[in-house]
């Protein structure tokens, strides 16, 4: 019972965060000022056809002068998108959402990659081929929306091979 | 004498710690001889019969596996970062033991055979090199496989989220001999190249 009261308390206070997220995020995009946070090699792995569930990898770098936090992400390419990390615990691996989303402080880089954070797909609605490419809208707390394109490698890529910088653009 | 009664309490309960000590120290570093940097070893009776369902369709159990080694995985297919890169491991070891990797196995067993079925498993498997081999079964039989190897898989939030649960796993890789017995168990992150050297050891 107390975890549903904090489940309900989470979700209001993300829906609310976004819901500022929007707001600041539609203000920036008229000012035509949100170079303010950088997306390069995000990446995923190839799924086949039976595949339900994907994670994307990515380095996320905050040039502003604030600190902020990735919250959340939407695609096209499943039913939910999340943000989850991978711990080791005793030996035991766990997988896990992060219902606050990523701090990025102001200045920092942070390395969204295998055995630590990455971005979750669940729900595909089709295989993830090597070598496409899709698209995904990242939501920060004070940067607002910004749109990466993923390539996606092999089904065993470990990343470190850059691609080159991945081309994206701003909502 | 209350004097006396206490120093033989003491001198037996210092007997005792002493003894346990020992005992305790025997079980931890006793067979502790092949000691190496990733390798947990010494640990007892892991592995044994098992009957489960390959990536094919067709019924296997260990006795199928006798010959060669078995480089063991226990994972589940939703798994998008630490199960990938653990198939990522087997291709390299694979790859890089050129001709010996025909005496080797690769392996991984779904501990969420719920929704890891055989097609399912084939794609997984397939999509990284063709000589491994996906396991999946009953949930009897891959509890009783979980617990021959003393692995631990468990979903997290089943009741919460029924399509897209996350499952709890083991992470250690072993390597079983051609016997059947355990070799190694390799802990998550240990080296393509390590796994190699041992598995060439082992041949």
């Amino acid at each position: 019972m107390i975890k549903f009261t904090q489940k309900i308390v989470v979700l209001a206070f993300v829906g609310f965060s976004l819901l500022g997220t929007g707001i600041s995020g539609a203000s920036a995009d008229s000012q035509g000022m949100h170079k303010k946070i950088m997306v390069d090699d995000a990446w995923a792995r190839a799924r086949g056809a039976t595949a339900k569930i994907a994670g994307a990898f990515m380095t996320i770098k905050n040039m502003s002068a604030q600190d902020d936090r990735l919250l959340s992400a939407k695609s096209d390419i499943s039913k939910r998108v999340e943000i989850h990390t991978t711990k080791m615990v005793d030996g035991v691996m766990k997988m896990m959402q992060l219902k606050e989303g990523i701090a990025v402080k102001s200045g920092a880089e942070v390395m969204l990659k295998p055995g630590g954070y990455h971005v979750m797909f669940l729900g595909l609605s089709g295989a993830l081929p090597e070598g496409s490419s899709f698209p995904v809208t990242l939501s920060f707390e004070k940067s607002g929306d910004v749109k990466v394109m993923v390539s996606v490698k092999k089904a065993g890529a470990m990343g470190g091979m850059s691609h080159g910088k991945t081309k994206m653009k701003h909502d | 004498m209350n004097k006396f009664f206490a120093y033989a309490v003491a001198g037996l309960v210092l007997f005792g710690v002493v003894v346990a000590g020992f005992v305790i120290s025997d079980a931890m570093f006793g067979s502790n001889s092949k000691n190496r940097s990733g390798v947990i070893v010494g640990a007892p009776q892991i592995g044994g019969e098992f009957t489960l369902t390959n990536n094919k369709g067709q019924v296997v159990t260990e006795k199928d596996f006798k010959g060669k080694l078995m480089l063991v995985f226990f994972g589940y297919t939703f798994c998008p970062d630490v199960c990938p890169t653990e198939m990522n491991v087997f291709v390299n070891v694979v790859q890089g033991l050129g001709d010996a990797a025909k005496d080797i196995v690769p392996v991984f067993i779904t501990v969420d055979p719920k929704r890891d079925t055989v097609e399912v498993m084939d794609e997984f498997v397939q999509a990284f090199h063709p000589s491994i081999v996906g396991l999946t079964g009953t949930e009897t039989q891959i509890n009783s496989v979980k617990k021959a190897f003393r692995a631990y898989g468990q979903a997290v939030n089943e009741k919460d989220d029924p399509e897209f649960y996350l499952v709890d796993h083991t992470s250690f890789t072993y390597l079983m001999d051609k016997d059947g017995i355990l070799s190694t168990v390799f802990s998550y992150g240990t080296s393509p190249e390590e796994i190699i050297e041992t598995i060439k050891d082992v041949l």
